[in-house]
């Protein structure tokens, strides 16, 4: 199983949110989608990213959990591609930036994920 | 059993004379009534659990069985509607039998249509789409023999909610902003756009409406499209 995570930074210009998207394949074929605009306003890209690959993140665990029920359990982590290394950086390094210090502690999740080998971020270029 | 007092009136052909003036106390739920949902939830969950069937924590319309080592059953309950899958056909007899023994149920054979999804089952593949649903809602808007468009939305459109646009119809827009929306269970492809048109259900404009007529002209020309697995 893979994910896949994108965002569109500050698109919505009645208010400059963002919006999520998110796609897990399995096999071959797609199994779940989402499209959302964000809850926060995210001030930069990265941020965007973030707040997208933490909700992809909480999707991952529970689609790991539903093919454990059936009987598939995922025995290595969830590799969830993404197209900003800032925000794979910011997922794997648990320091504490004055640029990330103002990011909410739910969209910290996805540190205590990756900390867990729940999933893995990797790195997806926009070309392949 | 119910677990509430509930009285109903005579039924037409239930009359009992000398006693028309008297009412009914019910014993079970009957169809219609507000306890029958959950009446029929608690009594094919209870039916399925002492089965031996698991209900998963993490999906509740999920039941899983194992059977010896390898072999297990996988059950998917949407109220009345059932599909299942198994590793073994044996299971799937088994499962067959106990559900037509103890309900009034029919088997339908292989599973084709579900919830609006109609699924194809060929060799090792299999084809979902919702190909009759959209030409459906094409109709219900009076778009099927519309041009259609290449792509689902303009590039780089940036809608706003006061667009200082004319009014537009809200009651219809919704109602095709919905319908689009249940598209989006077969088709990620237009998820993006539909989550676009569906901020402006206040403070409709028709520039909005023209959007979302774009998304219908788009699935006008991908009609047969449906993911594969």
């Amino acid at each position: 199983m893979f994910g896949f995570t994108d965002s569109d930074w500050a698109s919505s210009i009645d208010d400059r949110r963002s919006v999520s998207a998110n796609v897990f394949t399995l096999g071959s074929g797609a199994i779940t989608w989402s499209s959302k605009k964000q809850a926060t306003l995210a001030l930069s890209t990265s941020k965007a990213e973030y707040v997208a690959a933490t909700s992809a993140a909480c999707q991952a665990i529970w689609l790991r959990r539903v093919l454990t029920d059936l009987q598939q359990e995922q025995k290595v982590a969830t590799e969830i591609f993404c197209d900003n290394k800032t925000t794979i950086y910011m997922t794997k390094n648990p320091m504490f930036y004055s640029k990330t210090k103002h990011i909410d502690i739910r969209d910290h999740f996805i540190r205590d994920l990756v900390t867990k080998e729940e999933i893995s971020m990797e790195y997806c270029s926009i070309q392949k | 059993m119910l677990q509430e007092e509930v009285y109903v009136t005579q039924p037409k052909g239930f009359v009992k004379e000398g006693n028309e003036t008297k009412v009914y106390k019910l014993k079970k739920a009957l169809y219609g009534l507000k306890q029958a949902p959950r009446m029929w939830y608690s009594k094919i969950d209870g039916y399925l659990k002492k089965k031996g069937y698991m209900r998963s924590e993490n999906e509740p319309t999920l039941y899983v069985k194992k059977e010896g080592k390898n072999d297990f059953i996988i059950i998917c309950l949407y109220v009345d509607d059932i599909i299942y899958t198994s590793s073994s056909i044996f299971l799937v007899h088994e499962f067959k039998s106990q559900m037509m023994n103890e309900f009034e149920m029919s088997d339908m054979g292989l599973l084709h249509y579900f919830l609006g999804l109609e699924v194809y089952q060929i060799e090792d593949r299999i084809f979902i789409s919702q190909r009759k649903y959209t030409s459906d809602l094409l109709n219900k808007f009076g778009m099927s023999n519309c041009k259609p468009a290449a792509t689902p939305m303009n590039l780089n459109e940036k809608l706003q909610q006061q667009d200082g646009g004319e009014k537009a119809d809200a009651k219809s827009f919704r109602s095709l902003v919905g319908g689009l929306i249940y598209l989006t269970h077969t088709r990620p492809d237009i998820a993006f756009s539909v989550g676009v048109i569906s901020r402006f259900m206040q403070q409709l404009s028709k520039l909005h409406y023209g959007a979302a007529k774009k998304v219908m002209r788009y699935i006008a020309g991908t009609l047969e499209y449906g993911i594969w697995y």
